[in-house]
């Protein structure tokens, strides 16, 4: 049986909507919504992109398909300066998405540079560009659940934690910044714009086709809506509307109990990161067909896949951070992107009524030169990135930190740390105490060690003379450091110039903060300072000194934080 | 000799009338071949003497037979008064089953080649070939790489003959057609395409038939040999044609509308098109329960999951994602490795090793050593090395599970493919953790999803195939038989349909 090459079926048009549409959407519906009037912004542009994908359906599917129509009504060199305009706007799509990719990668899953992070993710997309549509289809068709299902139902546990209330329109409505929100929305179903381009390729008739389309459209956009409700209800308005990584830091305070991981969110936006992949490559292989029909090297996947691949990576060089990317990006969207999307193909299909045009051909160039220089170039980029070996930590190298106490005095603050390890032995061969004793005063640059600490299990300084380098009954041991610092960050590198060791947060059990530093008002520089430095996860319990743990309020990082913005 | 040769080494020489011509010919394509016997004689008929000269293989023909059959009855026999002497040999004198004419020197000098015993007669251009075959063959034993707790135990073995004929035994059905050719220029080995004539696509085995066309080689030893002349995606590490010794496996699939090429030497049949799916298949799925089958199909694909990811993945975590581990669980892991000098990455690809070494020496090592090894290397080996500091215990439990994991997959040469890419797995691991890992996997993804088999998209039916999902009741579940109405994909459109309740 053989498989048409350039055939998709409904069911993966409809597959492709969802992921293409919904991956990166749902990252910036919350930021880009407007603080005012909630979730029915986000109402409003779901509907709004039922009638924008239902125009651009039915331009693609118009007599032979978008590609035929256009280069019969435009003509071959009108027809190939229109592919280039696409073709570079698709790169600046892909440039953005490459940054907020970068950007989310370096925040959460590899601290590396640049270059580290981009070159093996456009070697990976460029590879799924390399396709025909049927096996790009089959591509998006085989990563459909691996990422719905659990991006899905991470967020409906989300729904029991989201305060419903966030997400209700405030009285009175606004409608400018009501119809401004819902435009703005709108870019994020850009990518309904590759229905153009995908339409006359479906199988079965217009109905089903229709059917599949329109399914995909209105599901990408409820899963926006679902995104917007829980991200909003967790995390609150304000924030909501300010971090770039907001829906990613509401994933951090969804908790499931009783998991063998400690952070499930990480496992989810590696889930995320195969959309983003899916996303941006689409844009690539989009980019590279219509490259292929605007210049003469034509039916070379490679060399249009390649110069696509440059182009966005070219372009993403255009900003420094994602931050800035992504306000600049929003403005030209809202300005030139998302207009261009509707008019372009309306003034094609208009044209197109009264003019017909031959089809032309366009040529063929295998010069080998170019693919020798491909060849070389991939082999370059893909050696750059091997450098990225120096980026692993050693976890024996590491101590891990349980309890973080935290005292205000003059000039900075007290931070008592816990150290954990797996048992009193463990403590003996890991521990730092015979290096660490005396308290280390932030500021004055010398060790003001004292001398009734020594000892394997005292790593004491003069807070710290009770309870260091004990057993637990569990079997568990732990030792205590203490040092005064103005900012965590200088506690950790002397921690770890004197002994050698990095101070790990990652399994950050509780901040335990003095009585006069428990509110959210007065410990807010001190808290912001541990999140960003330390990397603490949001949803770490917030203890107050000195109460027993039954008398304490359940907070957690994450609401405090929330309550500081 | 070479004037005798065309440039593809076909025998271009005439048959004569002239027995002398004949022998000459003979005498010189076999010069220094002691195992030819080559055998003169005459008869009398009548007034007539007529010379006649035997040639066949010592080794491969059944001589007995030869005694028997033919020479006896052309010496004892009361002649046939007929005028064409040949004629009265090949209808009347000689009394076997198979025999044949054939005037074409190249064709008879193959058929002696394969065990067929040729009858010169002088004063004719043309030969009496009998069909003596008697091949030096294994008997039929249970298959060892494919072996099951329930269903048939026969398994091919080298003979292309006894091949069709196991087939044949299970699919009594004249639709069912075998069509033999030859592979090799030197070799002439011998291969049969099986198939149902009904239930095939249109075109398959033309287009099987034009791949093997495609290439012109001396010689090839086994199924293996051309599976990869058939093979165009060279790259890939995953097979796209299958392989079995087992022949219900084979009639399974032929009933499917796949083609079979059985191929003489080789005790592995190949069957195509094939998929992903078809590789977690194993035959006992089809004679156990469904619950139990699906549970084992479950436990195949984790396996697969595990055989390819699990060292990569524990590399990922513990070298850059500390934060996912439980604390417990990390802490237990720090101690562990508190006295292991190598980072985790050189670990893992020690402890790799050292298994990879043990299942090579394995094979090559006779039977009963052959387990001696495994056993030592697995406990007496692994224990040193943690002792040793080399590696941490954690590892080798790790390497241990992606090991036996890989184990679980029922073919042999898919489950290589998931041995070699957990090198892959690893070093993007080792270089960019979980981001390197998802990469490596999203790589795989791609790479799998642009495969197809003689049409068929390898990942059917994880993806859909001109938008069918009919082999989905065949899939990660096994239903019951009884609810596998429609045939899978392979099959022809408008036949798929194989079973209706009455």
């Amino acid at each position: 049986m053989e498989v048409s090459q350039y055939r998709i079926s409904p069911k993966q048009l409809r597959r492709m909507i969802i992921l293409e549409t919904g991956s990166i959407g749902c990252l910036f519906v919350t930021l880009w919504s407007g603080e005012r009037n909630g979730i029915l912004t986000v109402m409003m542009a779901v509907i709004g992109s039922l009638v924008y994908g239902g125009i651009l359906m039915a331009i693609g599917r118009a007599d032979g398909g978008y590609f035929s129509m256009t280069e019969r009504s435009m003509g071959g060199f009108l027809g190939r300066v229109i592919w280039l305009i696409y073709a570079l706007r698709f790169a600046i799509r892909g440039a953005w998405i490459l940054a907020y990719a970068e950007h989310l990668i370096r925040e959460t899953l590899f601290e590396g540079s640049r270059f580290m992070i981009i070159i093996p993710l456009m070697l990976v997309c460029a590879y799924a560009g390399l396709r025909n549509l049927q096996g790009r289809a089959r591509f998006v068709e085989l990563l459909f659940w691996w990422v719905v299902l659990p991006l899905v139902l991470l967020f409906l546990v989300g729904l029991w934690k989201a305060d419903i209330i966030n997400v209700l329109p405030k009285e009175p409505i606004q409608v400018r910044e009501l119809l401004v929100g819902d435009y703005r929305l709108m870019v994020l179903f850009l990518p309904l714009e590759l229905l153009l381009f995908r339409m006359s390729a479906l199988e079965g008739g217009n109905q089903k086709a229709w059917v599949a389309g329109m399914k995909g459209v209105l599901l990408s956009g409820l899963w926006l809506l679902l995104v917007y409700v829980v991200t909003v209800g967790i995390v609150g308005l304000h924030w909501g509307h300010r971090s770039l990584l907001v829906v990613t830091d509401a994933m951090e305070l969804i908790t499931i109990r009783g998991g063998g991981m400690e952070r499930l969110d990480i496992l989810m936006i590696l889930f995320w990161l195969v959309g983003t992949v899916v996303t941006l490559s689409a844009y690539l292989f989009q980019g590279q067909q219509l490259l292929r029909r605007t210049f003469p090297f034509g039916s070379r996947y490679g060399v249009a896949t390649l110069w696509m691949t440059l182009a966005i990576v070219a372009i993403y060089f255009s900003f420094e951070s994602a931050q800035e990317w992504t306000d600049w990006y929003l403005r030209y969207a809202c300005v030139i992107d998302f207009p261009i999307s509707i008019v372009l193909p309306l003034i094609i299909w208009i044209v197109y009524r009264f003019r017909s045009r031959h089809e032309r051909r366009l040529r063929q160039n295998k010069e080998q030169a170019v693919k020798v220089f491909t060849g070389c170039l991939l082999l370059v980029v893909t050696l750059l990135g091997l450098t990225g070996c120096s980026q692993q930590a050693s976890l024996e190298d590491r101590t891990y930190v349980e309890e973080i106490h935290i005292s205000p005095i003059m000039g900075g603050y007290e931070y008592r740390c816990t150290l954990a390890y797996m048992d009193k032995q463990s403590m003996d061969t890991l521990g730092k105490g015979e290096n660490t004793g005396g308290t280390l005063e932030q500021g004055s640059g010398q060790d003001k060690s004292q001398s009734g600490s020594q000892g394997n299990e005292q790593s004491s300084g003069q807070n710290s003379a009770q309870g260091n380098g004990q057993e637990t009954t569990s079997g568990k041991a732990s030792e205590e450091y203490t040092a005064t610092a103005e900012e965590i960050d200088d506690f950790n590198r002397e921690y770890t110039r004197v002994t050698g060791s990095v101070l790990d947060y990652s399994h950050l059990q509780g901040i335990y903060l003095a009585e006069n530093l428990y509110q959210p008002e007065a410990a807010e520089d001190v808290l912001e300072d541990i999140r960003e430095e330390t990397q603490a996860v949001l949803s770490t319990p917030i203890y107050q000194e000195g109460l027993e743990i039954g008398e304490q309020k359940k907070e957690t990082l994450g609401d405090w934080l929330r309550e500081i913005q | 000799m070479e004037q005798l040769y065309n440039s593809s080494h076909e025998i271009i020489a005439k048959l004569s009338s002239n027995l002398k011509e004949n022998i000459a010919i003979i005498e010189t394509l076999f010069r220094d071949c002691d195992d030819v016997v080559k055998k003169e004689f005459q008869f009398i008929r009548g007034s007539q003497r007529i010379s006649a000269y035997m040639v066949y293989i010592d080794g491969l023909v059944d001589t007995e037979m030869i005694q028997d059959n033919v020479i006896a009855p052309l010496q004892e026999k009361e002649p046939v008064l007929q005028e064409d002497v040949f004629a009265s040999f090949f209808h009347s004198e000689i009394d076997a089953a198979d025999i044949r004419e054939d005037s074409n020197f190249d064709s008879l000098v193959n058929s002696i080649l394969r065990g067929d015993t040729v009858l010169f007669l002088d004063g004719y251009a043309k030969v009496i070939v009998i069909s003596s075959k008697k091949l030096p063959i294994r008997t039929i034993q249970e298959s060892k790489t494919e072996a099951v707790m329930r269903g048939p135990r026969d398994s091919f073995n080298e003979s292309v003959r006894i091949g069709t004929a196991l087939i044949r035994r299970r699919i009594k059905d004249p639709k069912c057609k075998v069509v033999q050719d030859k592979f090799g220029e030197r070799s002439r080995t011998d291969y049969a395409l099986v198939y149902m004539e009904d239930l095939v696509p249109d075109g398959l085995v033309e287009q099987v038939k034009a791949e093997l066309n495609a290439y012109k080689t001396d010689a090839i030893y086994d199924s293996g040999m051309l599976e990869h002349f058939m093979n165009r995606k060279w790259y890939s590490p995953f097979p796209v044609i299958q392989s079995t010794e087992r022949p219900d496996k084979v009639a399974a699939s032929v009933l499917e509308g796949r083609v079979a090429i059985v191929v003489d030497n080789s005790p592995e049949v190949l069957l195509l098109p094939a998929t992903f799916n078809t590789f977690f298949q194993a035959s006992d799925d089809y004679y156990t329960q469904w619950s139990v089958a699906s549970f084992a199909r479950i436990l195949r694909y984790i396996a697969s999951i595990l055989a390819i990811g699990l060292p990569g993945f524990y590399i990922a975590i513990t070298s850059f994602h500390l934060e996912m581990l439980p604390t417990e669980l990390l802490l237990a892991i720090a101690q562990a490795r508190s006295s292991i000098t190598f980072p985790v990455v050189l670990e893992v690809l020690l402890i790799e090793l050292e298994f990879e070494l043990l299942r090579e020496a394995g094979i090559r090592l006779p039977g009963p050593m052959g387990n001696t090894i495994g056993i030592v290397g697995g406990l007496i080996v692994g224990q040193a090395a943690v002792e040793a500091g080399l590696v941490s215990t954690i590892v080798v439990i790790v390497v241990a599970l992606a090991a036996l994991a890989s184990f679980t997959i029922p073919n042999e040469s898919f489950a290589s493919a998931y041995r070699l890419l957990k090198f892959f797995l690893i070093a993007l691991s080792a270089v960019w953790g979980l981001y390197g890992f998802v990469l490596g996997m999203l790589v795989l993804a791609v790479h799998l999803s642009g495969l197809t088999s003689f049409g068929v998209p390898y990942m059917t039916p994880a993806v859909s195939a001109n938008g069918q999902y009919e082999s989905i009741k065949d899939f990660i579940l096994r239903l019951p038989i009884y609810t596998m109405k429609k045939r899978p994909i392979f099959t022809k459109e408008g036949q798929r349909n194989r079973m209706r309740r009455l």
